[in-house]
Protein backbone atom coordinates (compact mmCIF):
# COMPACT_ATOMS: atom_id res chain seq x y z
CA UNK A 1 0.00 0.00 0.00
CA UNK A 2 1.36 3.50 -0.71
CA UNK A 3 1.83 6.16 2.05
CA UNK A 4 -1.03 9.11 1.36
CA UNK A 5 -0.26 10.72 4.49
CA UNK A 6 2.42 11.28 6.55
CA UNK A 7 3.21 13.72 9.99
CA UNK A 8 6.65 14.01 10.94
CA UNK A 9 7.22 15.63 14.16
CA UNK A 10 4.43 17.87 14.57
CA UNK A 11 3.92 20.01 17.48
CA UNK A 12 1.26 22.11 18.21
CA UNK A 13 0.39 23.65 21.33
CA UNK A 14 -2.38 26.39 22.68
CA UNK A 15 -1.38 29.61 23.92
CA UNK A 16 1.80 28.49 24.18
CA UNK A 17 1.42 25.61 26.00
CA UNK A 18 2.55 22.55 23.98
CA UNK A 19 -0.34 20.33 23.46
CA UNK A 20 0.77 17.30 20.48
CA UNK A 21 4.43 16.79 20.82
CA UNK A 22 6.72 14.98 18.31
CA UNK A 23 3.33 13.68 16.43
CA UNK A 24 4.69 10.78 13.23
CA UNK A 25 2.18 8.47 12.13
CA UNK A 26 1.35 7.38 8.67
CA UNK A 27 -1.59 6.91 7.18
CA UNK A 28 -1.98 4.53 3.78
CA UNK A 29 -4.18 4.92 1.04
CA UNK A 30 -7.18 2.82 1.02
CA UNK A 31 -7.19 2.31 4.87
CA UNK A 32 -10.29 3.18 7.51
CA UNK A 33 -8.98 4.58 10.50
CA UNK A 34 -10.77 5.22 14.22
CA UNK A 35 -9.67 8.00 16.23
CA UNK A 36 -10.78 7.26 19.37
CA UNK A 37 -9.88 8.73 22.64
CA UNK A 38 -11.37 10.51 25.83
CA UNK A 39 -13.14 13.63 25.89
CA UNK A 40 -9.95 16.21 25.48
CA UNK A 41 -7.00 14.07 24.24
CA UNK A 42 -6.61 15.94 20.70
CA UNK A 43 -9.06 14.27 18.67
CA UNK A 44 -10.40 17.29 17.02
CA UNK A 45 -7.43 19.07 17.17
CA UNK A 46 -5.51 16.31 15.03
CA UNK A 47 -8.21 16.78 12.54
CA UNK A 48 -7.31 20.29 12.13
CA UNK A 49 -3.87 19.71 12.64
CA UNK A 50 -4.09 17.34 9.08
CA UNK A 51 -5.89 19.97 6.68
CA UNK A 52 -3.41 22.87 7.31
CA UNK A 53 0.31 22.98 6.72
CA UNK A 54 2.15 22.31 9.96
CA UNK A 55 3.71 25.25 12.06
CA UNK A 56 6.40 22.75 13.45
CA UNK A 57 6.90 19.52 11.90
CA UNK A 58 6.58 18.32 8.60
CA UNK A 59 3.09 16.88 7.03
CA UNK A 60 3.20 14.69 3.68
CA UNK A 61 0.53 14.03 1.31
CA UNK A 62 1.56 11.51 -1.23
CA UNK A 63 4.70 12.43 -0.01
CA UNK A 64 4.42 15.69 -1.01
CA UNK A 65 4.54 18.59 1.98
CA UNK A 66 1.08 19.96 3.14
CA UNK A 67 1.76 23.22 3.18
CA UNK A 68 3.32 23.04 -0.55
CA UNK A 69 0.26 22.48 -2.06
CA UNK A 70 -2.87 25.22 -2.89
CA UNK A 71 -5.83 25.60 -0.83
CA UNK A 72 -7.90 24.21 -3.78
CA UNK A 73 -5.48 21.53 -4.34
CA UNK A 74 -5.77 20.54 -0.61
CA UNK A 75 -9.87 20.97 -1.19
CA UNK A 76 -9.85 18.77 -4.12
CA UNK A 77 -7.69 16.19 -2.15
CA UNK A 78 -9.11 16.21 1.69
CA UNK A 79 -12.43 16.44 2.68
CA UNK A 80 -13.30 17.50 6.09
CA UNK A 81 -16.17 17.13 8.43
CA UNK A 82 -15.66 19.23 11.74
CA UNK A 83 -17.30 18.85 14.80
CA UNK A 84 -20.77 20.98 15.41
CA UNK A 85 -20.95 22.64 11.38
CA UNK A 86 -23.99 25.02 11.53
CA UNK A 87 -25.03 27.34 9.05
CA UNK A 88 -27.29 30.41 9.89
CA UNK A 89 -28.71 30.74 6.30
CA UNK A 90 -31.26 29.04 4.86
CA UNK A 91 -29.96 27.29 1.73
CA UNK A 92 -31.31 23.99 0.74
CA UNK A 93 -29.68 20.65 1.11
CA UNK A 94 -28.87 20.24 -2.79
CA UNK A 95 -27.05 23.68 -2.66
CA UNK A 96 -25.17 22.59 0.44
CA UNK A 97 -24.21 19.89 -0.90
CA UNK A 98 -23.27 21.51 -4.19
CA UNK A 99 -20.75 23.65 -2.77
CA UNK A 100 -18.73 19.98 -2.21
CA UNK A 101 -17.77 20.93 -6.30
CA UNK A 102 -16.81 23.98 -5.47
CA UNK A 103 -12.72 23.40 -5.50
CA UNK A 104 -13.14 21.15 -9.04
CA UNK A 105 -14.47 24.29 -10.39
CA UNK A 106 -18.20 23.62 -10.87
CA UNK A 107 -20.03 26.78 -9.81
CA UNK A 108 -23.36 26.12 -11.50
CA UNK A 109 -25.80 22.90 -11.75
CA UNK A 110 -25.18 21.24 -15.45
CA UNK A 111 -26.87 17.89 -16.39
CA UNK A 112 -23.55 15.99 -15.38
CA UNK A 113 -23.03 17.82 -12.10
CA UNK A 114 -26.86 17.34 -11.07
CA UNK A 115 -26.96 13.92 -11.93
CA UNK A 116 -23.36 13.27 -9.42
CA UNK A 117 -25.14 14.85 -6.68
CA UNK A 118 -28.62 13.34 -6.82
CA UNK A 119 -26.13 10.23 -6.67
CA UNK A 120 -24.61 11.13 -3.59
CA UNK A 121 -27.79 12.17 -2.09
CA UNK A 122 -29.44 9.19 -2.82
CA UNK A 123 -26.45 7.01 -1.66
CA UNK A 124 -26.64 9.39 1.67
CA UNK A 125 -30.58 9.56 1.83
CA UNK A 126 -30.94 13.05 1.74
CA UNK A 127 -32.34 13.13 -1.74
CA UNK A 128 -35.71 12.50 -0.27
CA UNK A 129 -35.24 16.32 1.67
CA UNK A 130 -33.05 17.71 -1.19
CA UNK A 131 -35.14 21.06 -1.58
CA UNK A 132 -35.71 21.63 2.39
CA UNK A 133 -33.41 23.97 4.31
CA UNK A 134 -30.34 23.11 6.23
CA UNK A 135 -31.78 24.93 9.04
CA UNK A 136 -34.86 23.29 9.37
CA UNK A 137 -33.56 20.04 9.64
CA UNK A 138 -32.80 17.60 12.58
CA UNK A 139 -29.08 16.87 13.93
CA UNK A 140 -28.98 13.42 12.21
CA UNK A 141 -30.54 14.65 8.77
CA UNK A 142 -27.88 17.36 8.97
CA UNK A 143 -24.96 15.16 9.79
CA UNK A 144 -26.15 13.27 6.56
CA UNK A 145 -26.30 16.40 4.13
CA UNK A 146 -22.80 17.58 5.41
CA UNK A 147 -21.60 13.72 5.08
CA UNK A 148 -22.83 13.96 0.97
CA UNK A 149 -21.34 17.71 1.03
CA UNK A 150 -18.04 15.54 1.94
CA UNK A 151 -18.59 12.77 -0.94
CA UNK A 152 -19.37 15.35 -3.51
CA UNK A 153 -16.09 16.61 -3.27
CA UNK A 154 -14.76 13.45 -4.37
CA UNK A 155 -12.09 13.77 -2.04
CA UNK A 156 -8.95 10.68 -1.40
CA UNK A 157 -8.92 11.57 2.26
CA UNK A 158 -11.70 12.09 4.38
CA UNK A 159 -11.63 13.53 7.83
CA UNK A 160 -14.38 13.34 9.94
CA UNK A 161 -14.60 15.02 13.11
CA UNK A 162 -17.85 13.30 14.52
CA UNK A 163 -19.63 13.48 12.03
CA UNK A 164 -22.17 10.71 12.59
CA UNK A 165 -22.59 11.51 16.45
CA UNK A 166 -26.15 12.77 15.75
CA UNK A 167 -27.04 9.92 13.51
CA UNK A 168 -29.58 6.97 15.01
CA UNK A 169 -27.68 3.61 14.74
CA UNK A 170 -28.80 2.26 11.37
CA UNK A 171 -27.79 5.58 9.84
CA UNK A 172 -24.68 4.91 11.73
CA UNK A 173 -23.80 1.78 10.34
CA UNK A 174 -25.08 2.53 7.06
CA UNK A 175 -22.50 5.92 6.68
CA UNK A 176 -19.47 3.60 8.40
CA UNK A 177 -20.10 0.82 5.35
CA UNK A 178 -20.43 3.35 2.52
CA UNK A 179 -16.95 4.80 3.52
CA UNK A 180 -15.36 1.10 4.30
CA UNK A 181 -16.98 0.61 0.48
CA UNK A 182 -15.10 3.74 -0.68
CA UNK A 183 -12.06 3.09 0.86
CA UNK A 184 -12.18 -0.77 -0.24
CA UNK A 185 -13.28 -0.12 -3.91
CA UNK A 186 -12.02 3.34 -4.47
CA UNK A 187 -8.76 3.12 -2.91
CA UNK A 188 -10.36 6.38 -0.43
CA UNK A 189 -8.86 6.79 2.71
CA UNK A 190 -10.67 7.72 5.85
CA UNK A 191 -9.97 9.23 9.12
CA UNK A 192 -13.39 9.08 11.69
CA UNK A 193 -12.93 10.64 14.97
CA UNK A 194 -15.69 8.44 16.85
CA UNK A 195 -16.97 7.98 20.32
CA UNK A 196 -18.87 4.66 19.21
CA UNK A 197 -16.11 1.88 20.24
CA UNK A 198 -18.22 -1.21 18.95
CA UNK A 199 -18.57 0.68 15.55
CA UNK A 200 -14.75 1.29 15.83
CA UNK A 201 -13.15 -2.10 16.72
CA UNK A 202 -15.68 -3.69 13.88
CA UNK A 203 -15.38 -1.85 11.08
CA UNK A 204 -11.85 -0.02 11.47
CA UNK A 205 -8.47 -0.91 9.52
CA UNK A 206 -6.43 0.80 11.92
CA UNK A 207 -7.07 2.64 14.99
CA UNK A 208 -5.74 5.47 16.68
CA UNK A 209 -5.73 6.18 20.10
CA UNK A 210 -5.07 9.14 21.95
CA UNK A 211 -4.47 9.98 25.26
CA UNK A 212 -3.46 13.59 26.23
CA UNK A 213 -2.21 14.70 23.26
CA UNK A 214 -0.15 11.37 22.96
CA UNK A 215 -0.27 8.03 20.32
CA UNK A 216 -1.14 5.78 23.03
CA UNK A 217 -1.42 3.23 20.43
CA UNK A 218 -2.02 2.51 16.18
CA UNK A 219 -2.30 -0.29 15.30
CA UNK A 220 -5.37 -3.08 14.37
CA UNK A 221 -7.98 -3.60 16.02
CA UNK A 222 -7.41 -7.52 17.21
CA UNK A 223 -4.22 -5.72 18.50
CA UNK A 224 -5.88 -3.47 20.79
CA UNK A 225 -8.61 -5.81 21.67
CA UNK A 226 -7.58 -6.62 25.74
CA UNK A 227 -8.88 -5.39 28.81
CA UNK A 228 -5.45 -3.32 30.45
CA UNK A 229 -5.79 -1.03 26.22
CA UNK A 230 -9.52 -0.13 27.59
CA UNK A 231 -8.63 0.07 31.49
CA UNK A 232 -5.95 2.79 31.02
CA UNK A 233 -7.62 4.37 27.80
CA UNK A 234 -11.04 5.36 28.75
CA UNK A 235 -10.85 3.87 32.49
CA UNK A 236 -13.92 1.42 32.32
CA UNK A 237 -13.53 -2.57 33.08
CA UNK A 238 -14.71 -4.69 30.29
CA UNK A 239 -14.70 -8.10 29.89
CA UNK A 240 -14.07 -9.33 25.85
CA UNK A 241 -15.60 -12.36 24.21
CA UNK A 242 -13.90 -13.42 20.97
CA UNK A 243 -12.56 -15.97 18.53
CA UNK A 244 -10.84 -15.38 15.72
CA UNK A 245 -14.16 -14.33 13.78
CA UNK A 246 -16.45 -12.58 16.19
CA UNK A 247 -14.88 -10.36 19.09
CA UNK A 248 -17.64 -8.77 22.06
CA UNK A 249 -16.50 -6.82 24.24
CA UNK A 250 -18.82 -6.50 27.15
CA UNK A 251 -18.68 -2.86 29.06
CA UNK B 1 -40.77 17.78 -3.97
CA UNK B 2 -37.75 16.16 -6.46
CA UNK B 3 -34.84 18.54 -7.50
CA UNK B 4 -35.42 19.42 -10.95
CA UNK B 5 -39.27 20.38 -10.50
CA UNK B 6 -37.90 22.45 -7.46
CA UNK B 7 -34.83 23.79 -9.06
CA UNK B 8 -37.42 24.72 -12.23
CA UNK B 9 -40.05 26.73 -9.35
CA UNK B 10 -37.01 28.25 -8.23
CA UNK B 11 -36.28 29.75 -11.20
CA UNK B 12 -39.81 30.49 -11.99
CA UNK B 13 -39.81 32.38 -8.63
CA UNK B 14 -36.89 34.39 -8.85
CA UNK B 15 -37.87 35.40 -12.47
CA UNK B 16 -41.44 36.59 -11.06
CA UNK B 17 -40.28 38.55 -8.56
CA UNK B 18 -37.58 40.33 -10.06
CA UNK B 19 -39.95 41.02 -13.04
CA UNK B 20 -42.45 42.29 -10.13
CA UNK B 21 -39.79 44.19 -8.57
CA UNK B 22 -38.41 45.90 -11.55
CA UNK B 23 -42.52 47.04 -12.86
CA UNK B 24 -42.88 48.83 -9.44
CA UNK B 25 -39.34 50.69 -9.94
CA UNK B 26 -40.19 51.71 -13.33
CA UNK B 27 -44.04 52.92 -11.87
CA UNK B 28 -42.64 53.87 -8.43
CA UNK B 29 -39.94 56.46 -10.20
CA UNK B 30 -42.46 57.49 -12.61
CA UNK B 31 -45.03 57.87 -9.98
CA UNK B 32 -43.01 59.91 -7.77
CA UNK B 33 -41.69 61.77 -10.42
CA UNK B 34 -44.86 63.41 -11.29
CA UNK B 35 -45.29 63.76 -6.94
CA UNK B 36 -44.65 67.06 -4.72
CA UNK B 37 -46.43 70.26 -4.89
CA UNK B 38 -46.37 71.04 -8.55
CA UNK B 39 -48.32 69.15 -10.49
CA UNK B 40 -46.51 67.23 -13.25
CA UNK B 41 -47.70 65.22 -15.96
CA UNK B 42 -45.87 61.99 -16.88
CA UNK B 43 -45.24 63.05 -19.91
CA UNK B 44 -43.30 66.33 -19.00
CA UNK B 45 -41.51 64.51 -17.31
CA UNK B 46 -40.32 62.34 -20.38
CA UNK B 47 -40.22 65.23 -22.34
CA UNK B 48 -38.01 67.14 -19.87
CA UNK B 49 -35.26 64.03 -20.17
CA UNK B 50 -35.90 63.97 -23.61
CA UNK B 51 -34.75 67.43 -23.68
CA UNK B 52 -31.95 66.84 -21.60
CA UNK B 53 -30.38 64.09 -23.01
CA UNK B 54 -30.66 64.36 -26.55
CA UNK B 55 -31.94 67.88 -26.66
CA UNK B 56 -35.26 67.01 -28.27
CA UNK B 57 -36.14 70.77 -28.08
CA UNK B 58 -39.84 69.87 -26.75
CA UNK B 59 -41.15 73.04 -25.32
CA UNK B 60 -41.56 72.70 -21.56
CA UNK B 61 -41.66 75.78 -19.32
CA UNK B 62 -38.61 76.29 -17.40
CA UNK B 63 -39.58 76.15 -13.81
CA UNK B 64 -41.04 72.88 -14.90
CA UNK B 65 -37.26 71.41 -16.29
CA UNK B 66 -35.84 73.14 -13.09
CA UNK B 67 -38.26 71.05 -10.50
CA UNK B 68 -37.89 67.60 -13.13
CA UNK B 69 -34.00 68.17 -13.46
CA UNK B 70 -32.99 69.34 -10.64
CA UNK B 71 -34.99 68.51 -7.83
CA UNK B 72 -37.24 65.54 -8.14
CA UNK B 73 -35.02 63.12 -10.62
CA UNK B 74 -31.65 63.47 -8.48
CA UNK B 75 -33.80 62.85 -5.48
CA UNK B 76 -35.11 59.57 -7.24
CA UNK B 77 -31.82 58.83 -8.65
CA UNK B 78 -30.31 58.73 -5.04
CA UNK B 79 -32.92 56.69 -3.34
CA UNK B 80 -32.84 54.49 -5.78
CA UNK B 81 -29.18 53.73 -5.43
CA UNK B 82 -28.84 54.66 -1.67
CA UNK B 83 -31.71 51.65 -1.60
CA UNK B 84 -29.49 48.91 -3.47
CA UNK B 85 -26.33 50.21 -1.90
CA UNK B 86 -27.50 49.23 1.43
CA UNK B 87 -29.63 46.23 0.62
CA UNK B 88 -26.39 44.76 -1.11
CA UNK B 89 -24.67 46.31 1.54
CA UNK B 90 -26.37 44.37 4.03
CA UNK B 91 -26.14 40.88 2.44
CA UNK B 92 -22.40 41.38 2.87
CA UNK B 93 -22.19 42.22 5.96
CA UNK B 94 -24.53 39.04 6.92
CA UNK B 95 -22.25 36.93 5.06
CA UNK B 96 -18.99 38.04 6.17
CA UNK B 97 -20.41 38.25 9.46
CA UNK B 98 -22.24 34.90 9.42
CA UNK B 99 -25.08 36.64 11.25
CA UNK B 100 -28.80 36.96 9.27
CA UNK B 101 -29.18 39.87 11.92
CA UNK B 102 -26.13 41.91 10.94
CA UNK B 103 -26.44 45.11 8.63
CA UNK B 104 -24.44 47.52 7.09
CA UNK B 105 -24.81 49.66 10.40
CA UNK B 106 -23.12 46.52 12.20
CA UNK B 107 -19.33 47.38 12.03
CA UNK B 108 -19.27 51.17 13.11
CA UNK B 109 -19.44 53.03 9.95
CA UNK B 110 -21.92 54.67 9.65
CA UNK B 111 -21.19 56.35 13.18
CA UNK B 112 -17.80 57.08 11.86
CA UNK B 113 -19.84 58.94 8.78
CA UNK B 114 -22.58 60.45 11.47
CA UNK B 115 -18.66 61.87 13.75
CA UNK B 116 -17.30 63.10 10.28
CA UNK B 117 -20.44 65.10 9.25
CA UNK B 118 -21.25 66.11 12.57
CA UNK B 119 -17.41 67.12 12.97
CA UNK B 120 -18.16 68.66 9.68
CA UNK B 121 -21.66 70.66 10.61
CA UNK B 122 -19.97 71.98 13.82
CA UNK B 123 -17.06 73.54 12.42
CA UNK B 124 -18.61 74.79 9.49
CA UNK B 125 -20.98 76.88 12.26
CA UNK B 126 -18.64 77.51 14.81
CA UNK B 127 -15.81 78.92 12.51
CA UNK B 128 -17.40 80.33 9.20
CA UNK B 129 -15.49 78.04 7.10
CA UNK B 130 -16.80 75.49 4.12
CA UNK B 131 -15.96 72.06 4.89
CA UNK B 132 -18.09 69.92 2.40
CA UNK B 133 -19.99 67.49 5.07
CA UNK B 134 -20.73 64.38 2.84
CA UNK B 135 -16.63 64.75 1.99
CA UNK B 136 -15.88 64.44 5.73
CA UNK B 137 -18.30 61.85 6.30
CA UNK B 138 -16.61 59.59 3.57
CA UNK B 139 -13.21 60.47 4.94
CA UNK B 140 -14.90 59.20 8.57
CA UNK B 141 -16.34 56.61 7.99
CA UNK B 142 -13.25 55.02 5.71
CA UNK B 143 -11.08 55.65 8.78
CA UNK B 144 -13.31 53.83 10.70
CA UNK B 145 -13.25 51.03 8.63
CA UNK B 146 -9.40 50.86 8.96
CA UNK B 147 -9.26 50.54 12.44
CA UNK B 148 -12.05 48.03 12.66
CA UNK B 149 -9.87 46.30 10.59
CA UNK B 150 -6.40 46.97 12.07
CA UNK B 151 -8.54 46.05 15.53
CA UNK B 152 -10.09 42.49 14.22
CA UNK B 153 -6.13 41.11 12.32
CA UNK B 154 -5.16 41.16 15.73
CA UNK B 155 -7.10 37.47 15.58
CA UNK B 156 -5.98 34.43 13.87
CA UNK B 157 -7.72 34.54 10.50
CA UNK B 158 -9.68 37.62 11.10
CA UNK B 159 -12.70 36.08 12.31
CA UNK B 160 -16.37 37.60 12.08
CA UNK B 161 -16.73 37.58 16.26
CA UNK B 162 -13.24 39.87 16.14
CA UNK B 163 -14.91 41.98 13.38
CA UNK B 164 -18.30 42.39 15.69
CA UNK B 165 -15.85 43.35 18.64
CA UNK B 166 -14.00 45.58 16.71
CA UNK B 167 -17.27 47.56 15.24
CA UNK B 168 -18.79 47.62 18.52
CA UNK B 169 -15.63 49.23 20.05
CA UNK B 170 -15.66 51.48 17.01
CA UNK B 171 -19.33 52.79 16.85
CA UNK B 172 -19.18 53.55 20.89
CA UNK B 173 -16.22 55.67 20.89
CA UNK B 174 -17.42 57.39 17.83
CA UNK B 175 -20.99 57.23 19.21
CA UNK B 176 -19.91 59.31 22.52
CA UNK B 177 -17.90 61.34 20.20
CA UNK B 178 -21.06 62.35 18.13
CA UNK B 179 -22.68 63.40 21.32
CA UNK B 180 -19.45 65.39 22.29
CA UNK B 181 -20.11 67.13 19.34
CA UNK B 182 -23.62 67.52 19.75
CA UNK B 183 -23.14 69.25 23.61
CA UNK B 184 -20.71 71.78 21.86
CA UNK B 185 -23.11 72.61 19.22
CA UNK B 186 -25.90 74.30 21.89
CA UNK B 187 -28.81 75.64 19.72
CA UNK B 188 -27.24 74.54 16.69
CA UNK B 189 -27.67 70.82 17.73
CA UNK B 190 -30.78 70.57 14.97
CA UNK B 191 -28.28 70.79 12.19
CA UNK B 192 -26.14 67.76 13.60
CA UNK B 193 -29.50 66.02 14.41
CA UNK B 194 -31.21 66.27 11.24
CA UNK B 195 -28.27 64.78 9.09
CA UNK B 196 -27.96 62.27 11.31
CA UNK B 197 -31.99 61.44 11.01
CA UNK B 198 -31.22 60.37 7.37
CA UNK B 199 -32.84 62.84 4.69
CA UNK B 200 -33.09 62.77 0.86
CA UNK B 201 -34.32 66.43 0.19
CA UNK B 202 -31.82 68.43 -1.38
CA UNK B 203 -29.78 65.77 -3.43
CA UNK B 204 -28.62 66.60 -6.53
CA UNK B 205 -26.38 65.41 -9.32
CA UNK B 206 -23.09 65.46 -7.53
CA UNK B 207 -24.80 63.14 -5.17
CA UNK B 208 -26.19 60.85 -7.91
CA UNK B 209 -23.01 60.75 -10.13
CA UNK B 210 -21.26 59.98 -6.39
CA UNK B 211 -23.77 57.24 -5.71
CA UNK B 212 -24.09 55.56 -8.74
CA UNK B 213 -20.69 54.42 -9.75
CA UNK B 214 -19.80 53.02 -6.73
CA UNK B 215 -22.95 51.24 -5.92
CA UNK B 216 -22.79 49.88 -9.11
CA UNK B 217 -19.29 48.88 -9.45
CA UNK B 218 -19.06 47.66 -5.58
CA UNK B 219 -22.53 45.46 -6.57
CA UNK B 220 -20.61 43.40 -9.54
CA UNK B 221 -17.47 43.33 -7.40
CA UNK B 222 -19.68 41.35 -5.04
CA UNK B 223 -21.37 39.43 -7.30
CA UNK B 224 -18.37 37.53 -8.33
CA UNK B 225 -17.66 36.84 -4.81
CA UNK B 226 -20.68 35.44 -4.36
CA UNK B 227 -20.52 32.11 -4.34
CA UNK B 228 -17.09 32.10 -2.31
CA UNK B 229 -19.96 34.09 0.39
CA UNK B 230 -22.13 30.96 0.27
CA UNK B 231 -19.19 28.80 1.01
CA UNK B 232 -18.57 30.86 4.00
CA UNK B 233 -21.57 30.52 5.53
CA UNK B 234 -21.03 27.16 6.36
CA UNK B 235 -18.26 28.10 8.24
CA UNK B 236 -14.80 29.13 8.67
CA UNK B 237 -13.14 25.70 8.94
CA UNK B 238 -15.65 24.33 6.42
CA UNK B 239 -15.23 27.05 3.69
CA UNK B 240 -11.59 26.87 4.04
CA UNK B 241 -11.50 22.81 3.53
CA UNK B 242 -13.78 24.02 0.68
CA UNK B 243 -10.65 26.12 -0.53
CA UNK B 244 -11.96 29.63 0.67
CA UNK B 245 -9.57 31.79 1.81
CA UNK B 246 -11.75 32.96 4.61
CA UNK B 247 -9.78 35.85 5.46
CA UNK B 248 -8.88 37.45 2.68
CA UNK B 249 -12.37 37.01 1.19
CA UNK B 250 -13.98 38.62 4.83
CA UNK B 251 -11.65 42.15 3.90
CA UNK B 252 -12.09 42.24 0.22
CA UNK B 253 -15.67 41.98 1.24
CA UNK B 254 -15.77 44.22 3.99
CA UNK B 255 -13.62 46.58 2.36
CA UNK B 256 -16.40 46.50 -0.78
CA UNK B 257 -19.77 46.63 1.58
CA UNK B 258 -17.56 49.24 4.08
CA UNK B 259 -17.02 51.68 0.95
CA UNK B 260 -20.79 51.32 -0.30
CA UNK B 261 -22.18 52.20 2.89
CA UNK B 262 -19.78 54.87 4.12
CA UNK B 263 -20.85 57.01 0.32
CA UNK B 264 -24.49 56.02 0.53
CA UNK B 265 -24.15 57.48 4.59
CA UNK B 266 -22.21 60.78 3.37
CA UNK B 267 -24.81 61.38 0.87
CA UNK B 268 -28.10 61.69 3.21
CA UNK B 269 -27.13 60.28 6.79
CA UNK B 270 -27.94 57.03 8.69
CA UNK B 271 -30.87 55.13 6.81
CA UNK B 272 -31.67 52.08 8.81
CA UNK B 273 -33.17 48.65 8.60
CA UNK B 274 -33.18 48.62 4.51
CA UNK B 275 -29.78 46.46 4.98
CA UNK B 276 -31.38 44.88 7.19
CA UNK B 277 -34.84 43.78 6.26
CA UNK B 278 -34.54 43.50 2.25
CA UNK B 279 -31.46 40.34 2.62
CA UNK B 280 -33.46 38.81 5.40
CA UNK B 281 -37.14 38.98 3.41
CA UNK B 282 -35.54 37.81 0.12
CA UNK B 283 -33.35 34.86 1.78
CA UNK B 284 -36.74 33.46 3.45
CA UNK B 285 -39.11 34.10 0.50
CA UNK B 286 -36.91 33.25 -2.77
CA UNK B 287 -33.01 31.98 -2.29
CA UNK B 288 -30.12 32.51 0.08
CA UNK B 289 -27.94 32.55 -2.98
CA UNK B 290 -26.15 34.94 -2.45
CA UNK B 291 -25.77 35.24 -6.52
CA UNK B 292 -29.29 35.65 -7.03
CA UNK B 293 -30.24 37.30 -3.65
CA UNK B 294 -27.34 40.59 -4.87
CA UNK B 295 -29.16 41.99 -7.22
CA UNK B 296 -32.18 40.92 -6.61
CA UNK B 297 -31.40 42.58 -2.94
CA UNK B 298 -30.01 46.10 -5.01
CA UNK B 299 -33.90 46.07 -6.75
CA UNK B 300 -35.95 45.53 -3.50
CA UNK B 301 -33.59 48.21 -1.60
CA UNK B 302 -34.23 50.61 -4.44
CA UNK B 303 -37.88 49.79 -4.44
CA UNK B 304 -37.63 50.40 -0.79
CA UNK B 305 -36.37 53.46 -0.16
CA UNK B 306 -38.29 54.72 -3.68
CA UNK B 307 -41.60 54.49 -2.21
CA UNK B 308 -40.28 55.17 1.66
CA UNK B 309 -38.66 58.80 0.29
CA UNK B 310 -42.23 59.18 -1.44
CA UNK B 311 -44.18 58.47 1.72
CA UNK B 312 -41.75 60.92 3.90
CA UNK B 313 -43.12 63.84 0.82
CA UNK B 314 -46.58 63.13 1.05
CA UNK B 315 -47.30 61.84 4.67
CA UNK B 316 -46.32 65.29 6.38
CA UNK B 317 -47.11 68.76 5.56
CA UNK B 318 -43.43 69.21 6.55
CA UNK B 319 -41.43 66.87 5.08
CA UNK B 320 -40.48 63.59 7.49
CA UNK B 321 -36.57 62.42 7.12
CA UNK B 322 -36.98 59.08 5.53
CA UNK B 323 -34.57 57.29 7.74
CA UNK B 324 -36.90 57.94 10.57
CA UNK B 325 -39.71 56.44 8.64
CA UNK B 326 -38.08 53.27 7.40
CA UNK B 327 -37.13 52.84 11.14
CA UNK B 328 -39.95 53.33 12.40
CA UNK B 329 -42.02 51.24 10.10
CA UNK B 330 -39.22 48.67 9.26
CA UNK B 331 -38.39 47.95 12.94
CA UNK B 332 -42.77 46.97 13.67
CA UNK B 333 -42.42 44.82 10.86
CA UNK B 334 -39.27 43.58 11.11
CA UNK B 335 -40.58 41.76 14.64
CA UNK B 336 -43.38 40.32 12.80
CA UNK B 337 -41.71 39.06 10.46
CA UNK B 338 -39.18 37.44 12.65
CA UNK B 339 -41.63 36.33 15.42
CA UNK B 340 -43.84 34.26 12.30
CA UNK B 341 -40.45 32.75 11.38
CA UNK B 342 -39.27 31.85 15.00
CA UNK B 343 -42.79 30.36 15.32
CA UNK B 344 -42.94 28.75 12.26
CA UNK B 345 -39.46 27.02 12.92
CA UNK B 346 -38.41 28.53 10.07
Amino acid sequence: MNELLKTENVSYGYNGCPFFKGLGISVYEGELIGVIGENGSGKSTLIRLLTRPAEDGKIYYRSRLLSSMSRMERAREIAVIYQNEECSFPYTCFETVMMGLYPHGITKPDKRSLDFVKGVMELTDTLCFASKRINCLSGGERQKVLLARAFAQKPSLMLLDEAMSALDISARIKMTDIIYDKCRREGMTALLVMHDISLAFARCDRLLALKQGKVYAFDKPRALLDKKFFREMFNVEVEIDSDNKYFRIIM
Amino acid sequence: MDIDSALKKEKIKISLCTVLLLAILIAGMAASACMGAMDISTGDICRVIANKLFAAGFDIPGNVTAVVWNIRLPRILCAVFVGAGLAVAGVIFQGILQNPLADPYTLGISTGASFGASLAIILNILWGIYLPVPLCALVCALLTLASVISIASVSDGFKSSSLVIAGIIAGSVLSSGVSFIKMLAGENVSAVVFWIMGSLSAMGWSDVLMAAPVVIICTLLASVLALRLDIMALGEEAARSLGVNTAALRIVLLIIGSVMTAVCVCICGVIGFVGLIVPHLLRYMLTAKNRVLMPLSALFGAVLLLCADSAARILASGEIPVGVLTTLIGGPFFIFVFTRRERRGE
